[in-house]
């Protein structure tokens, strides 16, 4: 696997205050990497450092094999990105906005530009004045804008702010299709978890501008359900004898963990059924990523 | 005064101060500035003496001047409401507060008075020390002056801003008119002073008779402010006395009337579209006007221009739609100026003979270009470029970038050059050679001082302070024009051509060298911040 994205032993100091500390972290192609941190732990600061927009006051950061500091003409041809709220010129319409930054690239293909505008989904809008749009609606602008270049790397600072459901989800969805199909290589940033797991092969945690974990999240396939049963003590005793599946009993419910090879849930609710156990309800649940993330960032 | 403002004020001026500590090189430059302002009356001191003013009557020439065309045109900028402006980070905090909009325009203006104040003391020792007033009739004089002055000021920006009762319409013709009257004003003295001068000669006591005049003193509220400084200086006579009084009438009354005006809901109403607007200000550079931050939209043309240009180029041509958007005609007052000022040239060497000789014409339109180019400001529309992150993360050059977030304005310097030296020029019928000349010397030494401000200023003075940074762009200013300046006074002995070429590559060549230094510099957002 090659890396794309190289951090080594980089540190921020703004006005004598250490921003970020001996901060190391490689970035494989096609990765896609969440940055999480609660508000204030750096993120946008290290994801300033990476495109260049600021010093670096100690380490190196190279983007395809490029020195961010010394080659950054050749680093930031690799990379698209949206660096917090994408500023774009109000009084001109979506459509001029993007047409600015394709001439900024040299020129962009008007197919490609409407292919663009068609992935997020602003086809409708995209005539209208900026200045006349949502926050999500500029937020789908700027994902437009951050892909112009056709990128190796594409860096999204809080994408999903502002962004509804829907949104989030068509967010989620085109991130990974190009991690995978086109090998891009993502990093987002968002300070909530439930946010970004999905989109993430690997989560990078960050508190006061020190990395304190990255966690897999893809090899974590265990699944964790919350049953809601008419008999949970007998239910508990059915698990281990047929499944080997140890359960705790939670108030009323039984949290159930799944190992990986035991992907699906039917199995278990077919046996509950046939010993005359009624089923309320299964609800699945990630909590160990999300505990540990609160576990780690707490004071 | 409603206690969150008097807590704004208070926390700004500590600010102030705190930040000053903290950055030793700035409160130098502060200190600077300051000691400058106070050696003005000392350093001009030589020459009034040597024209003969240092008298009380020279004073009232001074401050007649002084009041009639730097008074009078700050106070018509509130009328146009732009004069008015708040610091970004004021903003939130005004709007959150429970502020009446008196308050906040008034805040907003109280920020001049420490300028004001200096100026008063300034003119003060001026008076004292330079015109020979007697200590204590200086010190009446500006007290009384400082007073009402302000009240008049400040209550007539009240009044142009937030009087519901009076329409926006008639607001405007309020604007007009006073346009028009300091406008027929000057023509009037202008044309006095002319065919005094063409009869008789020269002199200064003319022009101070024209200015203590009971026409003048009969202007409103401007003249009137006169009358109580020739009243002090120079007398009293029924005139002065009259102006006078109705200086003190007008400045109580009109205060009073913005104190009892009511302000009602209009004013919120507007604060409110302005919470709803706040992410679009956020993208706004600088200060915002109070225009701006209540809503008053400004007004734009609908301008339907494609881009064009590709790489850094298409912020040339964005930058010009926005102008075509902002500008109905794409230029401005500020532009046409320069014709009235080419055609006055002109006309002032047809009919005023040896005045201005056309022999003399290279030298005289450098002259202007190098006072133009050192004491004009470039517009600061590169800045708002650099502002936007997004071109730092854009495929070229950072030298590219800023000539071309600078294009635009070397454009309008070119258009401003040609309304200047073509008028002037067919009017003294000199060469067209020499009008070409006259006109690439313009924007070649213009757009070198453009790039001398951006480093020096902008980038150097983001480091250690914008007042330090100004003086030192001065110092330099000078020093760079030293050399074309010596090089005009050969024009006369060595051929034009030559000069002409000594000059434009001295330009190019300094122009280039801090174009480089200044792209260079601007690496990334830190080479702006402060
Ligand atoms: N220019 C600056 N000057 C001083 N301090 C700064 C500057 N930029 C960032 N900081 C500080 O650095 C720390 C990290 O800020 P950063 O914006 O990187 O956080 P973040 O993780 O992106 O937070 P958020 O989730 O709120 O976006 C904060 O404490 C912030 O105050
Ligand atoms: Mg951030």
């Amino acid at each position: 696997m090659t890396t794309t994205i190289a951090i080594d032993k980089v540190g921020k100091t703004i006005n004598r205050k250490e921003i970020i500390k001996d901060l190391s972290l490689t970035i494989n192609e096609g990765e896609v990497l969440g940055l999480l941190g609660p508000n204030g732990a750096g993120k946008t600061t290290l994801i300033r450092m990476i495109v260049g927009l600021i010093d670096i006051t100690e380490g190196q950061i190279s983007v395809c094999g490029h020195d961010v500091e010394n080659e950054h003409r050749d680093a930031l041809g690799n990379i698209g990105a949206i660096v917090e709220n994408p500023e774009m010129y109000p009084f001109f319409s979506g459509q001029k906005n993007l047409d600015y930054f394709a001439r900024m690239h040299n020129g962009v293909s008007k197919e490609k530009i409407a292919e663009l505008v068609d992935f997020v989904n602003l086809t409708d809008r995209i005539n209208d004045k900026v200045k006349d749009y949502s926050l999500g609606m500029k937020q789908r602008l700027g994902i437009a804008q951050a892909l112009m270049n056709d990128p190796k790397v594409l860096i999204l600072d809080e994408p999903t702010n502002g962004l509804d459901p829907a949104g989030m989800q068509e967010l989620r969805r085109h991130i990974r299709m190009l991690a995978k199909e086109k090998n891009v290589t993502v990093i987002v940033s968002s300070h909530l978890l439930s946010e970004i797991e999905l989109m993430c092969d690997r989560i990078a945690i960050i508190k006061k501008g020190e990395l304190i974990a990255v966690e897999n999240v893809r090899d974590e396939a265990k699944q964790v359900y919350h049953f809601k049963v008419s008999e949970p003590e007998k239910a508990q005793v059915l698990l281990q004898e047929q499944f080997d599946i140890i359960s705790q009993l939670l108030e009323d419910y039984l949290v159930v963990e799944l190992p990986a090879e035991l992907s699906d849930v039917s199995s278990l609710v077919k046996a509950f059924v046939n010993n005359g156990i009624a089923i309320y309800s299964v609800e699945p649940k990630n909590h160990s990523l999300e505990d540990r993330f609160l576990h780690l960032t707490a004071e | 005064m409603n206690k969150s403002l008097v807590y704004l004020v208070r926390k700004s001026f500590i600010n102030f101060f705190k930040k000053l500590i903290k950055k030793p090189l700035k409160a130098l430059g502060m200190l600077l500035l300051v000691t400058y302002y106070f050696f003005i009356p000392f350093l001009t001191k030589g020459v009034i003496t040597d024209l003969g003013l240092n008298t009380h009557a020279g004073f009232v020439l001074i401050a007649s001047i002084g009041t009639l065309y730097l008074t009078m045109p700050l106070t018509l900028t509130y009328f146009k409401r732009k004069g008015v402006s708040f610091k970004k980070q004021d903003i939130n905090f005004i709007l959150a507060s429970p502020t009446s909009p008196k308050q906040a325009l008034i805040y907003a203006l109280s920020k001049e008075v420490y300028i004001n104040l200096a100026m008063q003391v300034m003119f003060l020792m001026a008076a004292v020390l330079v015109f020979t007033v007697p200590f204590l009739t200086s010190i009446i004089y500006l007290l009384v002056n400082i007073v009402f002055s302000n009240l008049l000021s400040y209550s007539l920006a009240v009044i142009m801003y937030a009087s519901e009762e009076i329409t926006l319409k008639q607001k405007q013709w309020i604007k007009r008119i006073v346009y028009v009257v300091l406008a027929m004003f000057t023509v009037f003295l202008m044309t006095m002073v002319v065919s005094q001068t063409l009869e008789s000669g020269f002199d200064f006591a003319y022009i101070i008779s024209v200015l203590s005049s009971p026409v003048v003193l009969m202007i409103p509220i401007f003249g009137w402010q006169l009358g109580w400084l020739n009243l002090i200086m120079l007398g009293p006579t029924p005139v002065r006395l009259i102006a006078t009084g109705l200086f003190f009438a007008s400045a109580i009354g009109l205060t009073f009337y913005a104190y009892r005006m009511k302000v009602s809901g209009e004013y919120y109403e507007d604060a409110l579209s302005f919470s709803e607007n706040i992410a679009l200000l956020e993208s706004k550079k600088g200060d915002i006007s109070l225009t701006e931050a209540f809503g008053h939209k400004k007004k734009n043309y609908a301008y339907k221009g494609e881009l064009k240009g590709l790489k850094s180029n298409v912020i040339f041509h964005k930058q010009f739609i926005e102008r075509r958007r902002s500008k109905k005609y794409f230029l401005g007052w500020s532009d046409f100026i320069y014709l009235i000022a080419g055609i006055g040239l002109g006309l002032t060497s047809l009919f005023w003979d040896g005045f201005i000789v056309p022999d003399y014409f290279l030298e005289i339109m450098v002259g202007l270009s190098i006072y133009l180019a050192v004491f004009f400001r470039p517009s600061a529309d590169w800045k708002s470029e650099f502002k936007n992150h997004y071109l730092f993360l854009m495929p070229d050059s950072p030298l590219n970038k800023l000539f071309n977030a600078s294009l635009l304005e070397h454009l309008l310097t070119f258009v401003r050059a040609i309304f200047l030296v073509v008028p002037a020029g067919l009017l003294m019928r000199v060469s067209l050679l020499e009008i070409l000349y006259a006109i690439s010397l313009n924007v070649l030494l213009k757009a070198m001082m453009t790039y001398v401000s951006i480093l020096i200023e902008a980038i150097i003075g983001a480091k250690i302070g914008h007042t330090f940074a100004s003086i030192i762009s001065m110092v330099v200013s000078v020093i760079i024009m030293i050399g074309p300046v010596v090089a005009l006074f050969f024009t006369q002995t060595l051929s034009t051509f030559l000069i002409f070429t000594a000059i434009s590559l001295y330009a190019i060549l300094v122009l280039f060298l801090f174009l480089y230094l200044s792209s260079i510099n601007l690496r990334n957002i830190e080479s702006l911040e402060e």
